[in-house]
C-alpha cells in the first residue's frame, strides 16, 4: 500500500473515477508496470495486496489506509485505465469489494468483460428467472464461474450463498451475458447460521435471450 | 409452511428483483389487516409463513411487496 506523492494525486484528480472513491491504474516503479486501485486519489493498493484488505472489513477507515501506506516517491507514471484497457478489472474491483466486505445491492454498477460466465444455483429446475427464451429477468442474482468452483453440492450452495430456503440448490445455470452488461458486484452476506462469503453478482437489467444454458444437475450433498 | 403463490403473485414478483439468488424477501398484507413482514418467498413461488400464521391461505393475501427490512435479518 502506497501513499501517494501530491503531483500524482493531482494528476489522478484531473482523471475520471472508475467507480465511486477509486480509480484503476496503472502506474511504473522501475522499469516494473503494475496495476493496482487508488483510493481518493491518495493511497494506491497493488493489485496482489487486495486480499490484504480484508483486515479492514468490519469497518473501513481511511485513516487505517493512511496509517498503514507507505510514502513512496519512486512512482515514475500513472494512469487511470479505461474500462475498456482493464482485462482483469472484475478480479481486482471482486478482491476489493470482498475486502471491503459489501453485498452486491449496496456495491457500484460494473460490467461483464468479453466472455465472462456467470452461474446461477437454484433448488427449482423450472427457475422462473430463467426466461422461456434463455434469458435472465431483471434483477436476477447469480455468481461467478469462479465462485462456483468452490461448490460441489447443493447443500454447498445454501451455506456459500446464504439461502434462506433449506432445500439443496442443485440446479446450476450457466450465464453467458454480452459484453458489457450491468452487474453490481459483492460478497454474501451471512444469515442465521448460513455462512455466506461466496460472491454474488446482481444483473440489473437482466441478461437477453440464449445466453442461459442448463441446468446441469449436482449432487444435494 | 410453504404457501403456493397464484398466477398473480408470481408474475408481480418475477416483475420484482430479487434479494439473493433465487429468493426475494417480502411483506404480506392480509385481508383482516395483519401485516407480516420479512418473510421469503422462492422462485417467486413458494411463500413461507412462520407458524403463527398456519391458518392463512392464498385468498387472504391481499397485497405482497419487496420488504424495507434490510437481507439480514436485523432491523
Amino acid at each position: 500500500m502506497i501513499r501517494i506523492e501530491k503531483k500524482w494525486e493531482e494528476v489522478l484528480l484531473s482523471k475520471p473515477e472508475t467507480g465511486m472513491g477509486y480509480q484503476i491504474v496503472e502506474y511504473k516503479i522501475g522499469r516494473i508496470k503494475q496495476k493496482g486501485i487508488v483510493l481518493n486519489a491518495e493511497i494506491l493498493i497493488n493489485e496482489n495486496e487486495v486480499e490484504s484488505l480484508k483486515q479492514f472489513s468490519l469497518g473501513l477507515k481511511e485513516t487505517k489506509f493512511l496509517e498503514t501506506a507507505e510514502s513512496s516517491r519512486n512512482i515514475e507514471e500513472i494512469e487511470v485505465l479505461s474500462r475498456k484497457e482493464i482485462i482483469s478489472i472484475d478480479e481486482i474491483f471482486l478482491g476489493f469489494m470482498k475486502g471491503m466486505n459489501i453485498p452486491a445491492k449496496d456495491a457500484k454498477v460494473s460490467y461483464t468483460t468479453k466472455n465472462e460466465v456467470f452461474k446461477r444455483f437454484s433448488a427449482f429446475k423450472n427457475d422462473k428467472r430463467i426466461t422461456p427464451e434463455g434469458g435472465l429477468l431483471p434483477g436476477t442474482y447469480t455468481t461467478t464461474e469462479e465462485d462456483a468452483k468452490n461448490v460441489k453440492t447443493g447443500k454447498e450452495a445454501v451455506d456459500r450463498y446464504a439461502l434462506p430456503n433449506d432445500d439443496p440448490a442443485i440446479y446450476v445455470f450457466t450465464v453467458k451475458p454480452p459484453e458489457d452488461t450491468e452487474v453490481k458486484r459483492g460478497v454474501v452476506q451471512p444469515l442465521d447460521d448460513k455462512k455466506g462469503g461466496g460472491v454474488e453478482v446482481l444483473f440489473i437489467n437482466g441478461s437477453p435471450s440464449n445466453t442461459v444454458e442448463g441446468p446441469v444437475e449436482i449432487p444435494a450433498e | 409452511m410453504k404457501l403456493r403463490l397464484s398466477k398473480v403473485w408470481v408474475k408481480k414478483l418475477l416483475n420484482l428483483p430479487e434479494t439473493g439468488m433465487g429468493y426475494q424477501k417480502v411483506d404480506v398484507l392480509l385481508k383482516d389487516g395483519r401485516k407480516i413482514e420479512g418473510v421469503f418467498v422462492y422462485n417467486a413461488e413458494f411463500l413461507e409463513l412462520p407458524e403463527a400464521y398456519q391458518g392463512v391461505t392464498i385468498n387472504d393475501i391481499v397485497d405482497i411487496t419487496l420488504s424495507k427490512i434490510n437481507d439480514f435479518g436485523n432491523n
